[in-house]
C-alpha cells in the first residue's frame, strides 16, 4: 500500500518532466544516428552507444533533479519525513523509478538502432546482448554516482566541478583513465574493439563505481531520515560561496598546471641510443647510417647554437622510414620535448642532414604560424645555408633558386616562403631563402647572418616583457636593413638579381608554375577527373606527373596551404588521374600535381585547383 | 508513571558542537494537553523531530506507551498524528488526493472522518493544495493528522502565522479531540495564552533543558525560586518572561 502510494505519487508528479526527458533523448538519438551515418561507423550501433555515452549523463542528471533535488528544494521531503515511512524506503523507490526509466532509454535506443542497422549489417544476438549489457552497466554506474551527488544539495555542483577537474588532471597522467579507472569504462572503448570479446573487466569496473555511488546515495538519503541531506539544500552563506569558488578555481587552474609540468609516461624514445653530443640530444634506432646522420646533425646544431648564441634544442628522435616517403625528412610529432622526425633513407645523407636541421630550426622558430610573414624565408633557408651545399651537387641550391625567378616570382614574393612552397614546392622555397642568406653573407659577412638568425630564433622567447615588446616592434625588416647596411628594397632587388644570375640554361625548359595547367571535371556524381592540357607539360610523359588529391575539410571554406601527407589535407590518392570524391558534398576536393626534375633533383609543383 | 504516554530520559541532541537539547526528561500524561513552551530557537522543534524519529538523538531514550527505544520507529509513528510548523505539501495534489496519499501509510485511516474534518475545518477538498492560504494549509495538516485517529497528537507551533479565526478553529478542534476522543496532545508554542486556554500540563524549555514541568499554576512559584523578585500576583506570562529573558535563544 505504502509502496504503491509512493509509486503513484512519483508517476503523477513527474509525468510531464519524464516526457520532456524522453523527447530530449529521442532528439539526441536522431543526432547521434545522423552522425553515425555520416561518419560511416563500422556498426550503426555506435549511434546508440554514442547516445548513451554522451547524452545519458544529462538525462540522468535531469531525472534525478526531478526525483531527488526537487523533493529537498521544495521541502516536500519534510512532509514525507513526518509520515510513518522510512527514508530508506522512499529513497530506494526513487532510485528504482529513475534507474528503470533511464535504463529503458538505453535499451530502447539500442534495440531501435539495431532494427535499423540490421538492414545493412549482421548483428548477432550475442552482440546485441553484449551492447545492451554495456549500456545498462554504464547507465547504472552514472546513475549511482549522480544519485549520490544529487543528495549533496548545494555542494553537488562543486562536487561535479571538482570531479571533472580531477578527471582532466588524471587524464594527463593516464590518457586511458576513462577505460582503466573511471566509471565510463563499460563504454569507453569503441564497439570495433569490444565486439571481439565481452569487456568483462570494464563492466566490472563500471559496476563497482555504480555500486559505490548507489551505496553512498542510499546512505545519504536515509541518514537521519534524510534530515542531514535536507540541511545541505539550504542556501550557501557568502563565506561558503567564496571558499567554494576559490576551491573550484584553483582546481581548474591546477589542471593546466599539471598539463604543463607533468610529462605523461615520460619521453617515448628514451631507450633509443643518444648519438648526439655537446648540447644536442639526438636519438636514433641502431642503424649505423642513421646514427651517423644523427651525430652530424648534433654537431651542426651545436655549432649553429654557439654561433647564434642560443643553444636550446629539443631532443631529436630520428626514426627510419623504409618505404619511399613523400619527403626525405617528415615531421611526425612533438611531445614531451621530443621532436620526432621520420627519415627516408632512400635519399642522400646530405639531404637528410639538411632536412633534420631544417625541421629543428623550424620547430625552434616557434613552428609555422610564428614564422609567417617577412621572417619565414630565413627559417626556410637557414638549414641549407648553415649545412652548405652538397659536395656532389654544389650548384643545386642556386639552380633551384634560379628556377624560382624563371617561374616569374617577383621581388615582393621572395620573402613569402609559404606562397613559394605552394607554387613551386618546398625545395625551391628553401633555396630562395638560402639565396637571401647567402647574399647577406656576401654583402655583410657571416657574423651578420648569424646575428640575424639568432634574433629569429630568440623572437618571442624573451623573458622580459619590455624586451619582448621592443623586439616585436623592431621588425625583421629593420634587422635585415641593419645587417645588410642598406634599405630593404635595395636588398630585395639585389636578391632578385642574384637569383637571375643563378639561372641554369636548361632550367628554362622546365615546366613553369601557371594556373592553366589542366582542367578538373566532375565526370559522375562520385568521381572527378583531371585532364591535363595536351601541350603541357609536354616534355614529360603523363605517367611522370604525380597528382595529389586532397579533401579539404568543409570548415576551411577554401584550401589552405598544405604539405603532402600532413595536417588535415591528407592526399586521398596519389598519381591517379581520377579519384572518387567525398560523400560530403560540402567538402571541396582539391588537386595539385608535381613533376620530378632530375636537373633540380626535386619535385616541381603546380598550383592548386579546387573542385566544388 | 503508568498514565504517561510519552516520556524521554536524558535525551540529548547536538549539531556539531552546538548542543540543542540536553538531558531532557519529558513526561506527557495520557489524555492531557501538554503545552511545550520555549523561546524561538530554544530547541522545541528539535525535540519534536526527535520524538518523531526524524532526528536521531545523540543519547537518551524515548518511551511511547510500553515501548522504550533510542529512536522512534516507523511502527510507533503510525500511532502519532503530526502537524509540522511549516506545511510543505505537494502543491499539485488536491486536498482529497493528499488524503488518499497519506491514508496509505496508516492502517487506521478513516477517509470518512478525514472528509468530515475537512468540512468542519472549512477546507475545500477539491482544491489544490498550492492554492490554499497558510492558515488553511494548517487546518489541512490538522485533518491529515487526526483522520487516522492517533493516540498521540504532536503539533509544532500549530498556530504560528495563522489568523485569529483559523487559530480559534484549530484550538477548538484540539479541545474537541481531547474531550471527545481522549487523545493526548503535545504541542509547542511560545504563545502563553494558548497554553492557558487548552493546556493541562506545561513544560518550559530553557537552553535545551526542561526548567519546569507540571501544572500551569505551579510555574510562577517555580520561577520565584530562582527569580525571588517575581511578584506574588505575577501572571503566567510574567513568570515565563522572567525565566526566559536571560536565555540565549
Amino acid at each position: 500500500m505504502r509502496v504503491l502510494a509512493l509509486l503513484i505519487k512519483e508517476a503523477v508528479q513527474h509525468t510531464g518532466g519524464m516526457l520532456g526527458a524522453t523527447v530530449m533523448m529521442v532528439g539526441m538519438w536522431l543526432m547521434s544516428l545522423s552522425f553515425a551515418l555520416n561518419t560511416e561507423a563500422s556498426t550503426l550501433l555506435t549511434a546508440a552507444t554514442g547516445l548513451v555515452y554522451y547524452a545519458m549523463p544529462l538525462a540522468i542528471a535531469y531525472v534525478l533533479r526531478r526525483l531527488v533535488v526537487l523533493e529537498y528544494d521544495q521541502h516536500t521531503h519534510d512532509f514525507l519525513a513526518g509520515l510513518p515511512v522510512s527514508a530508506f524506503l522512499h529513497t530506494a523507490l526513487k532510485y528504482v523509478v529513475g534507474l528503470t526509466l533511464v535504463s529503458v532509454y538505453g535499451v530502447v535506443a539500442v534495440l531501435i538502432t539495431a532494427a535499423i542497422s540490421s538492414r545493412q549489417e549482421l548483428i548477432s544476438a550475442r552482440f546485441l546482448l553484449q551492447v545492451n549489457l554495456q549500456v545498462l552497466v554504464y547507465t547504472f554506474a552514472w546513475y549511482g554516482l549522480t544519485f549520490a551527488a544529487a543528495h549533496l544539495g548545494r555542494y553537488r555542483f562543486t562536487f561535479w566541478l571538482l570531479a571533472i577537474a580531477l578527471m582532466l588532471s588524471l587524464e594527463q597522467v593516464n590518457p586511458d583513465i576513462y577505460r582503466d579507472v573511471l566509471w565510463h569504462s563499460a563504454l569507453a572503448e569503441s564497439l570495433d574493439v569490444t565486439r571481439l570479446a565481452v569487456p568483462w573487466s570494464s563492466l566490472a569496473l563500471s559496476m563497482t563505481w555504480g555500486v559505490l555511488g548507489t551505496a553512498v546515495g542510499m546512505w545519504l538519503g536515509s541518514w537521519q531520515q534524510g534530515a542531514v541531506c535536507a540541511g545541505w539544500f539550504t542556501p550557501m552563506s557568502s563565506r561558503e560561496k567564496t571558499f567554494l569558488v576559490l576551491l573550484v578555481s584553483v582546481s581548474w587552474l591546477s589542471v593546466d598546471l599539471i598539463e604543463y609540468v607533468y610529462v605523461s609516461g615520460g619521453p617515448s624514445y628514451t631507450r633509443m641510443p643518444d648519438v648526439g653530443h655537446h648540447s644536442v640530444v639526438v636519438r636514433t634506432t641502431a642503424n649505423p647510417r642513421l646514427a651517423a646522420i644523427g651525430a652530424e646533425v648534433a654537431e651542426h646544431l651545436h655549432q649553429f647554437g654557439v654561433a647564434v648564441g642560443d643553444e636550446t634544442w629539443p631532443t631529436i628522435v630520428l626514426v627510419p622510414v623504409l618505404q619511399d616517403a613523400e619527403e626525405d625528412v617528415h615531421w611526425r610529432s612533438f611531445e614531451h620535448d621530443e621532436l620526432v622526425l621520420e627519415v627516408d633513407l632512400n635519399n642522400r645523407d646530405h639531404a637528410l642532414v639538411t632536412g633534420v636541421v631544417y625541421w629543428t630550426l623550424q620547430h625552434r622558430s616557434q613552428s609555422m604560424p610564428a614564422i609567417r610573414g617577412d621572417m619565414a624565408w630565413m627559417a626556410y633557408g637557414a638549414a641549407s645555408w648553415w649545412v652548405g651545399p652538397d659536395p656532389s651537387a654544389p650548384d643545386l641550391y642556386a639552380q633551384r633558386a634560379g628556377f624560382a625567378r624563371l617561374s616569374g616570382v617577383d621581388e615582393r614574393a621572395l620573402v613569402d616562403s609559404l606562397l613559394l612552397e605552394q607554387r613551386l614546392g618546398p625545395e625551391v622555397a628553401e633555396a630562395v631563402g638560402w639565396a637571401g642568406l647567402t647574399l647577406l653573407e656576401e654583402k655583410s659577412g657571416r657574423l651578420s647572418v648569424e646575428t640575424l638568425l639568432g634574433k629569429v630564433l630568440r623572437r618571442r622567447r624573451s623573458a622580459r616583457l619590455m624586451e619582448a615588446v621592443r623586439t616585436d616592434l623592431s621588425r625583421p625588416t629593420a634587422w635585415i636593413e641593419r645587417e645588410a647596411r642598406t634599405d630593404i628594397e635595395s636588398f630585395r632587388a639585389d636578391w632578385a638579381q642574384a637569383l637571375t644570375s643563378y639561372q641554369h640554361q636548361q632550367a628554362a625548359t622546365l615546366n613553369k608554375a601557371r594556373p592553366e595547367w589542366g582542367t578538373l571535371t566532375r565526370t559522375a556524381s562520385e568521381v572527378a577527373d583531371v585532364v591535363l592540357v595536351s601541350d603541357w607539360p609536354g616534355r614529360f610523359p603523363k605517367n611522370e606527373v604525380e597528382l595529389f588529391w586532397f579533401e579539404v575539410p568543409a570548415m576551411h571554406k577554401r584550401p589552405l596551404h598544405y604539405s603532402p601527407g600532413s595536417g588535415d589535407d591528407e592526399p586521398m590518392v596519389l598519381a591517379a588521374q581520377s579519384t572518387p570524391i567525398s560523400w560530403d558534398a560540402r567538402a571541396p576536393v582539391a588537386v595539385t600535381y608535381a613533376v620530378h626534375s632530375d636537373l633540380l633533383d626535386c619535385e616541381l609543383w603546380s598550383g592548386l585547383r579546387v573542385l566544388r | 508513571m503508568s498514565d504517561t504516554l510519552l516520556a524521554t530520559r536524558d535525551l540529548r541532541r547536538s549539531f556539531g558542537r552546538r548542543v540543542v537539547i540536553d538531558s531532557l526528561d519529558l513526561n506527557v500524561p495520557e489524555g492531557k494537553v501538554y503545552g511545550f513552551l520555549g523561546r524561538n530557537g530554544s530547541g522545541k522543534t528539535t525535540t519534536i523531530r526527535c520524538l518523531l524519529g526524524i532526528l536521531r538523538p545523540n543519547s537518551g531514550t524515548i518511551r511511547y506507551g510500553d515501548v522504550t527505544v533510542k529512536q522512534t520507529t516507523t511502527a510507533m509513528k503510525r500511532g502519532i498524528g503530526y502537524v509540522s510548523q511549516h506545511q510543505h505539501f505537494y502543491d499539485w495534489m488536491t486536498c482529497e488526493r493528499i488524503g488518499r496519499f497519506v491514508g496509505a501509510f496508516y492502517p487506521t485511516w478513516d477517509h470518512k472522518e478525514y472528509r468530515s474534518l475537512l468540512e468542519r475545518l472549512k477546507v475545500e477538498r477539491k482544491q489544490r493544495v498550492g492554492e490554499l492560504s497558510g492558515g488553511t494549509k494548517m487546518k489541512l495538516a490538522m485533518a491529515l493528522a487526526l483522520a487516522h485517529k492517533p493516540r498521540l497528537l504532536i503539533l509544532d507551533e500549530p498556530t504560528a502565522g495563522v489568523d485569529p479565526v483559523a487559530r480559534a478553529e484549530i484550538l477548538d478542534a484540539l479541545q474537541d479531540e481531547v474531550r471527545n476522543h481522549g487523545r493526548t496532545v503535545f504541542f509547542s508554542t511560545h504563545h502563553l495564552f494558548e497554553v492557558e486556554q487548552i493546556g493541562d500540563v506545561v513544560g518550559v524549555l530553557t537552553n535545551g533543558s526542561l526548567f519546569y514541568e507540571g501544572a500551569l499554576d505551579g510555574l510562577a512559584s517555580a520561577v520565584r525560586e530562582v527569580r525571588p523578585e517575581l511578584p506574588e500576583q505575577a501572571s503566567l506570562e510574567a513568570a515565563f518572561v522572567a525565566i526566559a529573558r536571560d536565555v540565549t535563544p
